[in-house]
């Protein structure tokens, strides 16, 4: 709906108000209505001006995917892209001058349509977000905005909002030139709209006054061939795990800005219309919209009426302790920190407070925020301060002897209703609650590192967890606006188990000789941010030998039948102990980190693979060493189901990317599975097993799906286990 | 089929492509106009005896745009009865422009023709007539385009050639050409341009350094680090060559071949047009060949390139007395050398562009002037001309004395 008020000197406002919709969003009953609106409003010579903004909280957050869903053809594609382009054309060609009153977040379509406005203001505030996001599902801007974009901004500006597809502020906006002029209010947006109308009685788009861009950046002087073949390579080193979204962006920005901006929309819409087809856009549209939202509402009706966490503890103030003791604070949680002693505790609060100065200086944070979130803050010694607290989190190290006293020696101490979670990424619950009183209220709350900039967040439900401590749990990561996978208790759970393949399928390799900077190009070629090594080396040796050890201990074997955690224990052990090797923490890993200069890898690594640097002899096994590091951790995944570590397909594939940077474009590890048919990878499997061995054997579930005739683990809930949430 | 005659060859000393090089006051057709000029000056032709020029320029915009060839004959005077062509092949453009000649008068549809090439660099920069090959996303993404230092440097990396080895390189390039400069090996072919009354002719390439040694190459830094740690041009080179952890930069200003101003011209005509205008043939040409390989390595063409023109030519590697191939980056002559197992002494025997610079379009034409003077000085027979080329190209052409 979009409701029309005319002022008395004849300026017309539009208020985008999708009354039964969660949120303004742009479908096709929207397009209708606004093409009717805007045939009638440019038709009446009256009208002095209009002015578009929002009734409700969000100005217009993009299109509804929804739309799409009913279209299979690229040119019905096309079309819907074009008839917004046109509709948006018509307004900004009318001749009068149209405002963007921006009073709440303006993303995707909401912002491209603001983009065609004469004039942009926005009401000044943190909460407002201003972006081109579809980048980061699979999709690209199909209303003109990338073409507008580069018109008003240039392309230089351009391209970073575009590529990643973050949001910005309407601060950060105004700087660049994205907003024109920032309110304060809404009323005084709407009175500067006016003002606008009133004083710019006739108006002309840049881009309709020049037709051809007069940008430094353009591919039409020498300046402009450099930047674009620069552009190129960088989005081909940096984005692909995106799929080719990037690329058609990068491509539209070029072809767009040799044309006028007619026949640059044109040029949008086709790339948009192939990009939308594209397996990896459907794929990651599933996972990283659909599936993103249904992870975070999941249980909405219960965590709705459960109890908030108003105070919490957090036992260790190393990097993941502060972590998450900064993003609580900043929700206005109080938060009490503890360590060995007051003085480490007190450490720790003052590098929160220094790395909430560096989110100053970015912008993400409000200088005058700062000293609200370190009050929340409050170093404590003793477990006895933690007598108040709804939720104490363990982040101490990862030890389980550590953790298990921690725990015991807690228990004794706090409130009865308190809930104990442990931020562990690996070790099983129960185990750390063997011989606890009340197991019934300890969970598993596994963050990850970067605290504030991971968004994922893996709740273990322990067999004896209580529902009671889950749906709080649950409540008090989506209050922290973070997203969360539910999973079953078991060694490394979900992420932890199946990452941990990665790197040990890769030490594997490299002990058979396959020369380690192949391993890494490997990893890295299939999209994953970093090589399996590299990973190795972040998440420390010591990590990778104790998990290994406890699964040793879990399972009772003295050797592991698994090759690659047979050779991994051997390595990692030769590595530790040796080479006082112990991953990126002591500078020497894989990789050596000098303090100068980038990471290389370690003569010791290669030696390990007994080849030379540069070897070209192994070039043959690239693509098999992709296909090791990549269905294994398909296998894992497979197995988590069949074992019901897991029990919805789109909390898999969510996690996957990211928890340990799943490349985007497959959708994820569960879409990845099915990514070539079922049928496909029991054939893939079973010729990667007879040349790889029996870790590659197909799991039991494959087989099930396939005589079930399922084409994906997302259709078959009959076969998952039961969920983990009673809703 | 006729054979193919050269008769003579002509080139303009190399000028430094700098706005202090000598040559930089000249403009690019009057560079152009000279070789023409003094060519049929030494072989007293009427200009009307020439049925077409075909000029290599590779970058053909502002004042080398609109076919400087045609431009560069008006220039020089010539009757307006010759017609001009201009032909980008990139590097090879020069000999591009001699293999089209060659094709054309051995089937005996054109009986006499000028081919060579002319490219100011001083005054038109490299690179600024753009290009999709490098600027397209479409296609830069397709090809997996880097710039071809990075090529070179990759090439280096792959067969582990350190710094030493294309430093050396260069010193001896160095000390070759200043070696035939005092030997006056060149002066057969270099007709000198004044470029204003108060200079002197150019007489020589200018930038050729007798005094470079491995010390003074050792100050440089690498040229292309940036472009390929930053630019992301190393990540794309190592998606096709995996099996490099890093790619370490070797190339520098002294180790690659230097910008340069000239022109160059070669008179290829029949037998019929010898016996009219009683010109002496001192060569013909005997095969040439194009191919085209992976492109993000780029620029190791030429291997490929001699083996094909060898095989048409019904010739072995053995049978080649001197090779003359562009040292656009020391790593392209080491890798040459290395797939061919071509022995030293053959190669570059006066210098090569590393040491006597690479004006891109007039160069394949100036490489062939060269070896048929060395071939005649030395009193051999066979040389073959090769170069890398942008995209992945390589092109080859053997010619061979005519001694009767």
């Amino acid at each position: 709906m979009i409701n029309i008020q005319k002022t008395e000197n004849n300026i017309l406002t539009l208020s985008v108000d999708s009354k039964d919709a969660s949120a303004n969003l742009i479908d096709e009953s929207f397009l209708t209505h606004f093409e009717t609106l805007v045939e009638e409003i440019t038709r009446d010579e009256g009208t002095l001006g209009v002015i578009i903004t929002s009734s409700r909280k969000e100005f217009l957050l993009g299109a509804d995917l929804e739309m799409f869903k009913s279209k299979s053809s690229p040119s019905e594609i096309y079309q819907l892209s074009r008839k917004l382009q046109k509709v948006l054309r018509k307004l900004e060609t009318w001749g009068k001058p149209v405002v963007a009153a921006i009073n709440g977040s303006a993303l995707g379509g909401g912002l491209e349509l603001a983009l065609s406005c004469h004039h942009r203001i926005a009401v000044n505030h943190k909460s407002i977000r201003l972006g081109l996001p579809e980048v980061k599902i699979g999709l690209m801007p199909g209303g003109g905005g990338t073409q507008r974009l580069i018109r008003l901004i240039g392309i230089e500006k351009s391209l970073p909002l575009l590529l990643n597809g973050n949001h910005i502020s309407p601060l950060k906006a105004k700087e660049i030139g994205i907003i024109d002029a920032l309110a304060d209010n809404k009323e005084e947006l709407l009175e500067k709209a006016k003002a606008f109308i009133e004083q710019n009685p006739e108006v002309r788009q840049k881009w309709d006054k020049s037709l051809l861009m007069l940008d430094p950046h353009a591919p039409n002087s020498p300046k402009g061939y450099q930047f674009f073949s620069i552009a190129s390579a960088m989005v081909d080193r940096d984005y692909l795990s995106f799929g080719t979204g990037p690329q058609k962006i990068l491509s539209s920005v070029y072809e767009g800005s040799l044309v006028p901006i007619e026949q640059a929309c044109q040029i949008e819409a086709n790339y948009f219309a192939e990009l939308f087809q594209e397996k990896s856009s459907q794929a990651m549209m599933q996972t990283l919209f659909y599936g993103v939202q249904k992870c975070k509402k999941k249980g909405d009706k219960l965590t709705d009426q459960a109890q908030s966490i108003k105070t919490i503890g957090i036992i260790g103030a190393g990097i993941m302790g502060r972590g998450i003791a900064q993003i609580a604070a900043q929700l206005g949680i109080d938060v009490l920190l503890k360590d060995q002693d007051l003085t480490t505790a007190e450490m720790g609060r003052n590098t929160i407070s220094k790395s909430l100065d560096k989110d100053i200086s970015r912008q993400r944070i409000e200088p005058s925020a700062k000293k609200d979130i370190i009050e929340k803050i409050k170093s404590v010694d003793k477990f006895e301060d933690f007598l108040g607290c709804d939720l104490i989190i363990e982040a101490a190290p990862e030890n389980l002897a550590l953790k298990k006293s921690l725990f015991k020696e807690l228990e004794e101490v706090i409130a009865p209703d308190t809930i104990l979670a442990t931020n562990t990424s690996s070790l099983p619950l129960s185990i750390t609650t063997e011989g606890m009183k009340n197991p019934e209220r300890v969970i598993g709350l596994h963050f990850f590192s970067p605290v504030p900039r991971m968004s994922l967040v893996e709740i273990i439900k322990a067999k004896k967890t209580n529902q009671k401590t889950l749906i709080r749990s649950l409540k008090f990561i989506k209050d922290l606006g973070k997203v969360p996978i539910i999973v079953r208790d078991g060694l490394g759970f979900f992420t932890t188990r199946v990452f941990m393949k990665y790197i040990t399928e890769a030490i594997l390799a490299l002990t058979e000789g396959c020369s380690p900077a192949l391993i890494e190009n490997a990893g890295r070629s299939l999209g994953f941010p970093m090589g399996p090594l590299e990973v190795g080396d972040e998440v420390s040796l010591n990590l990778i030998k104790n998990l290994l050890e406890e699964k040793a201990r879990l399972e009772k074997v003295d050797a592991f039948s698994d090759l690659s955690e047979k050779k991994t224990q051997e390595v990692v052990t030769r590595f530790i102990t040796k080479f006082e090797r112990l991953g990126k923490k002591n500078r020497k890993g894989f990789y050596d980190y000098p303090t100068e200069g980038p990471k290389r890898i370690s003569r010791q690594t290669y030696q390990e693979a007994e080849v030379t640097i540069n070897n070209p002899s192994d070039v043959g096994t690239f693509e098999c060493l992709k296909d090791r590091l990549f269905y294994i951790q398909i296998i894992e995944t497979m197995k988590c189901y069949e074992e019901g570590i897991l029990n919805t397909a789109h909390e898999g594939d969510v996690a996957s990317i990211m928890g340990w940077g799943f490349p985007s474009h497959t959708g994820g590890v569960v879409s990845a599975c099915h990514r070539e048919g079922n049928q496909a990878l029991l054939d893939k499997l079973s010729t990667l097993q007879e040349k790889w061995g029996d870790r590659f054997s197909a799991p039991k579930i494959l087989k099930t799906l396939i005589n079930k005739n399922y084409d994906s683990l997302h259709e078959a809930r009959e076969i998952l286990s039961s969920p983990l949430l009673e809703e | 089929m006729e054979d193919i005659f050269i008769f003579d060859a002509v080139r303009t000393p190399r000028g430094k492509g700098k706005p202090e090089g000598h040559h930089h006051i000249i403009r690019p057709v009057q560079l152009g106009a000279h070789v023409l000029k003094e060519i049929i000056k030494r072989q007293n032709l009427p200009s009307s005896a020439i049925e077409d020029i075909i000029f290599g320029c590779v970058t053909q915009i502002g004042e080398q745009g609109g076919c400087i060839a045609k431009a560069a004959a008006l220039e020089a005077e010539f009757s307006h009865s010759v017609s001009g062509v201009t032909v980008n092949r990139f590097c090879a453009s020069g000999l591009e422009a001699i293999n089209i000649a060659a094709a054309r008068i051995k089937c005996a549809q054109d009986d006499l023709i000028i081919a060579g090439g002319v490219e100011s660099m001083s005054r038109t920069a490299m690179g600024s007539d753009g290009g999709a090959l490098m600027m397209d996303p479409t296609t830069a993404h397709l090809s997996n385009y880097i710039p071809q230092g990075v090529s070179a440097d990759l090439i280096a990396n792959l067969n582990r050639y350190g710094r030493r080895d294309l430093d050396q390189w260069a010193v001896r390039s160095h000390q070759k050409a200043a070696a035939a400069q005092d030997g006056g090996f060149f002066k057969k072919s270099i007709v000198p341009v004044k470029s204003s009354l108060d200079q002197s002719y150019l007489a020589y390439d200018e930038m050729v350094r007798s005094s470079t040694n491995m010390e003074s190459l050792a100050k440089l830094k690498p040229s292309f680090a940036r472009f390929g740690q930053e630019f992301g041009f190393n990540q794309r080179a190592i998606s096709k060559y995996p099996q490099l952890e890093m790619i370490e930069h070797f190339h520098h200003p002294g180790n690659s071949s230097s910008l340069v101003d000239g022109s160059s011209a070669v008179l290829l005509g029949n037998q019929e047009v010898a016996k009219k205008y009683g010109l002496k043939p001192r060569a013909k040409i005997r095969a040439w060949a194009n191919v085209s390989t992976e492109p993000t390595i780029m620029l190791t063409g030429p291997a490929p390139a001699t083996r094909k023109v060898l095989e048409r030519a019904d010739l072995s590697i053995e049978d080649i007395d001197l090779f003359e191939i562009n040292e656009a980056f020391a790593s392209v002559v080491l890798k040459f050398m290395d797939e061919l197992q071509i022995p030293e002494d053959k190669v570059n025997v006066n210098g090569g562009a590393i040491a006597l610079g690479h004006p891109l379009g007039a160069t394949g034409a100036m490489l062939l002037g060269t070896a048929l003077d060395e071939l005649e000085r030395r009193d051999k027979r066979l040389a073959l001309i090769t170069l890398c080329i942008g995209g992945g190209m390589g092109i080859a052409t053997i010619i061979e004395r005519v001694t009767t």
